[in-house]
């Protein structure tokens, strides 16, 4: 549909100065429905934090008299600084499993017409309608033989499965928009495929990269399903897991809660307060490209 | 690009420092028993992991390892409730621990799929046959599916109806002793317009479970099956008490009580806006917490006349179990012992506020001086009250439980009556029964 | 950074020339890279081991009557499951009907406010970066996460009503208290954390659209409404079609949030597909029978994507 000469991401940048048809910005049409979805995300966080950061028994909507008890107490004693660094080397591990094997895959679907190539693509859309709950026990039997139980190594394979289907087609959706031409025009100055591809292709693939890679690394973060079943060791345990696990049959501690959901939250949030140019760079380019 | 090499750097980074970390926790399975220098390690699960648990367990098994220090207690804490489908995942893998704790509702399944082992011979040749209380022993052979020992009962904790002393005595209402007392107290202690209310009802998680006390305390029927092994859930006495009991829903009790869970109704306790609420003494330590000693007490499940005379249901047992798949059984089961020896059962039952099942830490100074147990264990010995036996051993009994939860709050939002509730319950009850009785007849 | 991206790109291969190797060595190696068998070789390991083989256990299992509980009543029973799901269980119908309002609710709500939150986000104004991050934050919250939060905000005594009682007055608020409200405010809590990916993929597509198309409205002198229904929305079609898809097949198989807040509650009010499945086998460990139920919504998927598909394609050849 977007009979565009050059390729996505060449033609424009992040801001626009300019947006034709976009400038009539009065307080009425732009900052009321701005505040408005603004309340709507950001007050349930704010909800979080009140009970995070305020004294056992205060009822103040405002987390005064304010207090660090709470995340100390998850932080040390609930062992959520251990949970922490174990979602990060899931999430980042799945995200560059994912990332390697969609630019592989990606790279196959968008550059060779080969036989069984549209089989393999509905086999890859296919896998989006299974629902990970039934596969549960069929995937603990699997990772048992693989004796790979209790090991974080089950939830970065499982996560870049899960996810990797749809990243390959993003990633092919956005290859097919950099001109065949530039890798060709290198091939012919004399480079192999593989280093036309990363001299040429990659540096043009970042907005892809990271949409890709994000895609991955929240999948990950938050997969709690694949987590609780795989990981019995307390000290494996990733954030998801050690959220629910803090949810004692015998304690109603909301401030240790969302002290913990703080934990959870704050990285990926900052994370991606940084990624989101990015991402919408790189999902514009890949994502509905037909 | 460089922001990419960054992130490569690190996944890489982690990736490495995960595989060193992993190898180090490859596990060590030498011969069965274990030498000081060279220690067996046995893998241990706590059905109720988290921050109360967890540090108890943990100070346990270092005295456990300094009385024997050629086993090592290799410590996994399950959050409450997730332990039930963790162990079935476990025992479908092929992967379960050595000892796990074990609740009475879970067993019969567990067992009847072979994961456990049976212990009533390792029992009677140990230290500690004749120190384990009977009524708790009773409770852990009702639990399974062949009435063998499978759990050793750590403790065997009745429900009970915590109230709020100070507000029963300031409205001048007498304590829950009866049922009629307690739909009097629940109507005089509620001002709904203050937010203020006389119970805090289970309508969501669990519901079903805390309804069999309720049934049979009310009704004052005897047993749960009748002569010809049919449950007595189909009595119409059964029906009219329960529908007695969801009648008071959002009328003494809040809206929101109808998807209340364990968490949710105990927060409405100790935030002060019920008067009472039903459960087993696990909560104690929260109601001390936020109300200090003595102000939320604790009465059996009351009776169903003025008599006094109470019809009480089993209490359900709670221990560790041996896993069939054990490679390191022996161990295993010294450590089973240890944890029902009688000052570690004394420490953990003081520490959980629950009943202990060793008949020696019954007789500790700390019981008679605590109100909600000794109240428990004078009531459960009561040669006049009657004690119902819920079918624990029936391996579907759970999952009956679970299914029913979604009726019971229909019942509540008035969309169908108790009535049909208990008949569909019973109906439940009773198939899974004639299934079971076809299976395991005569054992 | 487009533009150095620009500036960069020819010199590169200049650079990698000077190093390439020899033509034989080259061609050899270059054959496998050309080979997209194997390329795609590691995704098929993948997919076949970890998606293929246990959905294909879960085939098998749905022949049997198999629950986890009772091994001793374990046997083959063909197609029964299937029979008795179609024509012997009320709740599998009732629970296919609760998931497509919950479907069609989410994707509705989602699509219409994320439309409207991605053509603001496209405008110019002082503080949008800010703004943009802020708003995508809930996108990054896990499901567990995302339901403590909305769990505090329901709950009587830490939520709204709390506040309203502190402010005097006495709502009685517990929207997950009644079969209707419950449904909606699991609707609310799920479109809470929805909402950032609809206007992520259709901010991204909007920014795709040339400039001049708009410049030349603006000649015409077309109001900003026209412009929206004749320019942008036209452009936004292919966007629209697939994130509406790929949303209605997550909404469906979507468990965690509603597991974990109401739990297919009150009474039922709740309780999807997905839901009851799970139900089924994780918590009844009825697993022959889960299975079955699994394959059934695994196959109303299949063909609801695939009419869906069509007619999406068929609408666009239309309009072309």
């Amino acid at each position: 549909m977007t009979a565009l000469a050059s390729p996505p991401a060449l033609n424009r940048r992040p801001t626009r100065e300019r947006a034709p048809g976009e400038t009539r910005s009065g307080i009425f049409n732009h900052g009321l429905p701005v505040g408005a979805f603004l309340l709507f995300t950001l007050v349930p966080f704010y909800w979080m934090i009140v009970f995070a950061f305020r004294q056992t028994g205060s009822t103040l909507p405002l987390p005064v008299p304010f207090t660090f008890d709470h995340l100390k107490t998850v932080w040390t004693d609930l062992g959520f600084s251990t949970y922490l660094w174990n979602s990060v080397a899931v999430a980042l591990c799945t995200l560059l499993f994912t990332v390697v094997l969609a630019l592989l895959t990606g790279y196959a679907l968008a550059r060779f017409e080969f036989r069984g190539k549209s089989p393999f693509m509905v086999v890859l859309l296919a896998t989006q309608f299974v629902p990970g709950a039934m596969l549960l026990i069929p995937l603990f039997l699997i990772f048992k033989q693989l004796g790979l139980i209790d090991n974080l190594f089950a939830l970065i394979i499982s996560d870049t499965v899960f996810q990797l289907p749809l990243c390959a087609i993003l990633m092919s959706n956005f290859l097919k928009n950099i001109p065949i031409e530039l890798e060709e025009a290198a091939m012919i100055d004399g480079c192999s495929r593989f280093r036309a591809f990363c001299a040429v292709v990659l540096p043009l693939l970042r907005p892809a990269i990271v949409a890709v890679g994000s895609f991955a690394f929240i999948g990950a973060w938050n997969n709690f399903l694949f987590a609780l079943m795989f990981i019995n060791h307390n000290d494996r345990f990733t954030l998801p897991i050690g959220l629910n696990s803090a949810i004692g049959e015998y304690s109603a501690d909301y401030g240790a809660l969302a002290a913990g959901g703080v934990v959870a939250a704050v990285p990926v949030v900052i994370v991606f307060a940084f990624m989101q140019r990015f991402l919408v760079q790189g999902v514009s380019a890949g994502a509905v490209k037909g | 690009m460089k922001r990419n090499r960054v992130l490569k750097g690190l996944a890489l980074v982690a990736a490495t420092s995960l595989l060193g970390g992993l190898a180090a926790c490859s596990s060590s399975s030498g011969g069965d028993e274990g030498t000081a220098e060279n220690p067996v390690t046995i893998t241990f699960w706590d059905n109720n992991g988290g921050p109360d648990r967890t540090p108890l367990y943990q100070d346990i098994i270092s005295k456990f390892e300094a009385q024997n220090p050629a086993i090592k207690v290799d410590y996994v804490g399950i959050p409450a409730s997730d332990a039930a489908t963790k162990y079935q995942t476990a025992v479908a893998g092929g992967s379960t621990p050595d000892v796990g704790i074990v609740v009475g509702w879970m067993a019969s399944s567990l067992a009847a799929q072979s994961a456990l082992t049976p212990l009533d011979d390792m029992l009677s040749s140990s230290d500690l046959n004749g120190h384990i209380a009977e009524d708790a022993l009773t409770a852990a052979h009702g639990s399974s599916f062949d009435h063998k020992l499978y759990i050793l009962p750590m403790t065997a904790t009745p429900d009970t109806i915590w109230y709020r002393q100070d507000q029963f005595k300031a409205a001048g209402v007498s304590p829950p002793d009866t049922w009629a007392d307690f739909y009097t107290a629940a109507k005089t202690l509620t001002n709904s317009g203050a937010g203020q209310y006389g119970f805090a009802m289970r309508g969501g998680a669990g519901s079903v479970n805390q309804l069999v006390p309720v049934a049979y305390s009310c009704s004052a029927i005897s047993s749960f099956f009748d002569a010809d092994d049919k449950t007595t859930l189909s009595d119409p006495k059964v029906a009219s008490c329960l529908q007695q009991f969801a009648d008071i829903y959002n009328v003494d009790t809040s809206q929101a009580d109808v998807s209340y869970a364990y968490q949710d109704m105990i927060t409405a306790f100790d935030s002060g806006k019920a008067a009472m609420v039903q459960h087993n003494l696990g909560s104690a330590a929260n109601h001390v917490k936020a109300f200090g000693e003595g102000v939320a007490v604790a009465a059996p499940m009351p009776a169903a006349t003025s008599s006094g005379a109470r019809t009480l249901v089993a209490p359900t047992p709670e221990g560790p179990a041996v896993f069939s798949g054990s490679k390191h059984p022996d161990p295993a089961w010294k450590f089973t012992q240890f944890l029902l020896s009688h000052d570690i059962n004394s420490q953990w039952n003081q520490t959980t506020n629950q009943i202990p099942g060793n008949s020696d830490s019954r007789a500790d100074a700390w019981v008679a001086g605590n109100q909600p147990i000794s109240v428990s264990i004078d009531a459960l010995g009561d040669k006049a009250n009657t004690i119902v036996t819920s079918p624990l051993y029936l391996p579907d009994w759970n999952s009956i439980l679970t299914d029913m939860a979604q009726e019971w709050q229909a019942v509540l939002l008035k969309q169908t009556t108790a009535q049909q509730f208990a008949s569909d319950w019973a109906d439940k009850v009773n198939t899974a029964e004639a299934e079971y009785q076809t299976q395991f007849g005569g054992k | 950074m487009t533009s150095t991206i620009l500036a960069k790109t020819p010199v590169a291969p200049a650079a990698a020339a000077g190093g390439s190797p020899p033509r034989q060595a080259r061609k050899r190696r270059g054959r496998w890279f050309r080979g997209p068998y194997g390329l795609i070789t590691p995704a098929i390991v993948l997919i076949t081991v970890f998606i293929a083989v246990p959905v294909g256990t879960v085939v098998y299992f749905s022949l049997f009557q198999y629950n986890l509980s009772k091994p001793w009543a374990t046997k083959f029973i063909g197609l029964d499951n299937f029979h008795t799901m179609l024509f012997d269980d009320p709740q599998f119908w009732s629970s296919l009907g609760i998931t497509s309002v919950w479907v069609v609710a989410e994707v509705v709500l989602q699509l219409v406010l994320g439309l409207a939150l991605a053509l603001l986000l496209n405008r110019v104004f002082r503080g949008r970066a800010l703004v943009r991050a802020l708003m995508f934050a809930p996108w990054a919250i896990s499901g567990v996460l995302a339901t403590q939060i909305w769990l505090l905000i329901y709950n009587p005594t830490t939520g709204i009503a709390d506040v309203l009682s502190q402010l005097g007055a006495q709502s009685g608020f517990a929207p997950l208290a009644a079969g209707g409200s419950a449904f909606w405010a699991a609707v609310i809590a799920e479109l809470w954390r929805g909402l950032p990916f609809f206007a992520i993929m259709l901010l991204a597509d909007m920014q795709s659209i040339p400039k001049d198309v708009y410049e030349a409205a603006d000649v015409d002198g077309a109001s900003a409404f026209k412009q929206f229904r004749y320019v942008t929305l036209p452009y936004l079609r292919e966007a629209i079609i697939i994130t509406t898809l790929l949303r209605a097949v997550w909404e469906f198989n979507n468990v965690d949030l509603l597991y974990t807040l109401t739990g297919g509650g009150p009474a039922g009010a709740t309780t999807t597909l997905p839901l009851y499945i799970v139900n089924e086998a994780v918590g009844a460990r009825n697993f022959g029978y889960g299975s079955a139920l699994t394959i059934a919504g695994f196959v109303i998927l299949l063909v609801f994507s695939m009419i869906y598909l069509y007619f999406g394609r068929a609408s666009r050849k239309e309009s072309k």
